[in-house]
């Protein structure tokens, strides 16, 4: 049924003549109070205070003219007057959107986005309520099957929402995804049709079978993202600049990088001006050397009749050229932003990636003075230390790669109940027999051959002449092999860090039922040292090792070590282990000053 | 506005509004007829001011629905809306006859539904909007509205059926 069949239905019933002339009749004489049933209509204003008191609001009131059998009320709310919940007597609107799924309340809503550089938490006040209202109320939402909707990828990025029971988060390629919790509201508890009944516990039984959760997925039309990005952003940040006095739009602005070229987009423009407006600025007076090392982000734009050439550099240096078109005029300045990021975020901004993917610095930490390479010889996986000037050629090469992180590694498993937990990936991060892996203090970072590098709980991705250089490296060096017990002795060093604050051991009783014991240890070195004073050996068999009897186990990063009270070590390095064992009767003597210690 | 003048005012703006409304709410002509003088006549006996017409319209829509609950009568299917009631009626006539089958359809719908479907489809009320009048939560509304449609188009297909099947006998 169309709406216009039912109201043409409608229409087609009018009043007649003779019964209009003699209701303007009755209506035009003296008004005599009748005593009837409608006496107690009430006339006069009341202030009520609203139903939902949202947290942001401050005290807010409505106006109500009442009206009708049983003081029954009516409130038609006009935006035009709504400027904010300042005083008793204004007008406050909800804005009581209907979406598909539901209808909900937009102002005060916290909404978060997290659009390439852009991290921004934009609480939805007076115009943003009502503008987002208005679109939403108007967006064409078309409902997706599962197979039309994946939502597998862990990916953050987009616009999301909590509203009562719903969580709604809206995607760049305009999907949407809404879970709801069905609880029991408890100012309103509402019964519709669309129950069986309620449950004691305020469960939502539904054809008799009990759900905590429902979800729901559509898909909105082209721009959509654009448009609420805009709305939400619109008195943060806009497309145009406004730094080290470069102004005008960014939009089809000519960029260049060292992956790509081509003009910014809309979306783009966003990053853009929020990363570039809000950067600290200090001007360079030294100098008008470029980098030649490193090709620089450029970005040609303009303004009217001036022109700017834009050229960023990785350390910060940034060169301005303004020229008038009038006079032909040039401007040069020099500048430096400090924030060590914004490169990379500039760089991701104008690269074409995939969602869960962004480009980042060189994500080890080197303040280690060694590391230790573990890779297989001859079938033979062994242990390798990497020291001095060796040391520092890796860290220079490893500082200087192109790391993309790719955060894929977990897919979201939907449970029955409507939620989901994190699964990691196993063949993302698979290695052969050409992988090998760099530890660096308590950081192992994995080194596949498909040019992704693999240190928990990200894989990066480099380039193929950054993987070439690497494994070229590993490869030619002849490292210092080590032994088993060197090997150990190390991985207790870094695992048992002293002063590391953030380090917590579990140490056993001998005594089975009173369960492990929890410590942060901040002196740790008397136990490191009886440790390493024992002679540890490898140990091909793992099925010695006595899960179910620990001494004690000790976990740092990607570290592990856990001994069971036989004396034999389960060493953990990332996702691999490896087994040592060592004299029985030297480790019980060790054992009991491993357990006294405070 | 004068609030002498409201009444009048009112019923010459409005008097079809609270007529075809209290049609869709009852599904009586007759009893449509009562409450349109009922409604006027309360307002002209008790007036009130309004900020706008707007204001005034939502009221008188109010006004409307509560006395159609009123009415001493627990189901609306035991009232039908026959042709007879319309044809010897004073008060309300057709403009034309060609919506007749959907008013009686409309005229079958109970009134938790007819209230929605009429501030939806005939008033263009948003759910926000139907919320306020009839006080009702919006959820409530959204599935009385998604009700009442379908009971509609049930209730229509079924009369399509029927004709169908007397097309097929008859010829």
């Amino acid at each position: 049924m169309q709406r216009n069949d039912y109201k043409d239905a409608l229409n087609e019933l009018q009043l007649s003549s003779k019964f209009c002339e003699e209701m303007e009749k009755k209506l035009t004489e003296s008004n005599n109070v009748r005593s009837d049933e409608y006496e107690d209509i009430v006339t006069h204003v009341d202030v009520i205070k609203p139903k939902r008191f949202r947290g942001l609001a401050t005290a807010a009131a409505f106006v109500l003219a009442a009206g009708g059998i049983g003081g029954g009320a009516y409130y038609k709310i006009n935006a035009k007057y709504n400027s904010g919940p300042q005083s008793e007597q204004q007008e406050y609107d909800e804005y009581n959107c209907n979406f598909p799924f539901a209808t909900l309340p937009l102002h005060d809503v916290v909404f978060n986005v997290c659009d390439r550089a852009i991290r921004s938490s934009v609480p939805a006040y007076d115009k943003i309520a009502k503008n987002l209202d208005d679109f939403f109320e108007h967006a064409e939402w078309t409902e997706l099957s599962d197979e039309d909707y994946n939502v597998d990828r862990n990916t953050y990025a987009g616009i999301d929402f909590l509203v009562n029971e719903y969580i709604v988060h809206i995607q760049s390629n305009e999907k949407v995804y809404v879970s709801k919790r069905l609880i029991n509201l408890n100012d309103s508890v509402y019964y519709t049709d669309d129950y069986d009944y309620i449950t004691a516990d305020g469960l939502y039984v539904i054809n008799g079978q009990s759900e905590n959760y429902e979800y729901f997925k559509y898909s909105l039309p082209e721009g959509s993202y654009k448009k609420i990005l805009s709305i939400l952003l619109e008195d943060r940040v806009d497309t145009n600049a406004d730094f080290c006095g470069v102004s005008g739009s960014f939009i089809n602005a000519d960029y260049h990088t060292s992956k790509e070229e081509g003009k910014v987009t809309e979306l783009q423009a966003y990053s853009l001006s929020y990363l570039l407006n809000n950067a600290i600025w200090t001007t360079e007076t030294e100098g008008f050397e470029e980098d030649t090392e490193k090709e620089p982000i450029t970005l040609n734009m303009v303004d009217n009749k001036d022109h700017y050439e834009i050229k960023i550099y990785r350390n910060g240096i940034t060169y301005i050229t303004k020229t008038t078109e009038e006079s032909n005029a040039e401007e040069v300045s020099k500048q430096r932003f400090k924030d060590k990021d914004a490169y990379n975020d500039l760089l991701s901004t104008l690269t074409t990636l995939d969602e869960s993917q962004w480009i980042v610095p060189c994500p080890i930490d080197f303040k280690k003075e060694n590391a230790v390479l573990i890779k297989k010889t001859d079938g033979v996986e062994k242990a390798y230390l990497i020291d001095g000037y060796s040391y520092d050629s890796l860290a220079l090469m490893l500082e200087n790669f192109e790391w993309t992180r790719c955060d894929d590694v977990y897919n979201n498993a939907f449970l029955s109940d409507g939620t989901y937990m994190p699964v990691i990936d196993k063949d993302k991060i698979a290695q052969n027999d050409n992988s090998f892996t760099i530890v660096i203090g308590a950081q192992a970072i994995v080194i596949n051959d498909n040019n992704m590098i693999y240190s928990s709980p990200y894989r990066y991705g480099v380039t193929d002449i950054d993987h070439s250089i690497i494994d070229v490296w590993v490869q030619n060096n002849n490292f210092q092999d080590m032994s088993d017990d060197e090997f150990v002795d190390w991985a207790i060093d870094n695992v048992m860090q002293k002063g590391e604050m953030n380090t917590y051991y579990s140490i056993y009783s001998l005594d089975q039922e009173a369960g492990p014991q929890e410590v942060l240890i901040k002196d740790i070195e008397e136990n490191r040292e009886k440790l390493k004073a024992l002679e540890w050996t490898k140990l091909n068999n793992p099925e010695f090792f006595d899960d179910k009897n620990i001494a004690c186990q000790m976990y740092n990063t990607h570290l592990s070590v856990r001994m069971d009270k036989n004396g034999i070590m389960k060493l953990g390095i990332g996702d691999n282990s490896y087994y040592f064992s060592t004299s029985p009767e030297q480790f019980a003597k060790i054992a009991d000053g491993l357990l006294n210690y405070k | 506005m004068n609030n002498d003048s409201t009444a009048l005012y009112a019923f010459r703006k409005y008097g079809n509004t609270v007529l075809r409304a209290a049609f869709a709410f009852c599904g009586s002509y007759a009893e449509s007829e009562d409450i349109v003088q009922d409604v006027f006549l309360s307002l002209h006996t008790s007036p009130k001011s309004f900020n706008d017409d707007e204001h005034l319209k939502a009221w008188l829509l109010r006004v409307t629905i509560n006395k159609c609950k009123n009415l001493k009568r627990s189901f609306r299917f035991s009232r039908t809306c026959s042709i007879d009631e319309i044809e010897q009626s004073e008060a309300i006539y057709e403009i034309s006859t060609e919506g007749r089958e959907l008013r009686s359809q409309i005229a079958k719908l109970p009134r938790k539904y007819a209230e929605v479907i009429f501030l939806y489809y005939y008033e263009g009320y948003s759910i926000k909007e139907i919320s306020e009048i009839t006080e009702k939560n919006e959820n409530t509304v959204g599935s009385l509205l998604r009700r009442g449609r379908e009971k509609l188009r049930a209730e229509l297909e079924k009369e399509d059926e029927s004709c169908r099947e007397t097309i097929i006998k008859t010829l």
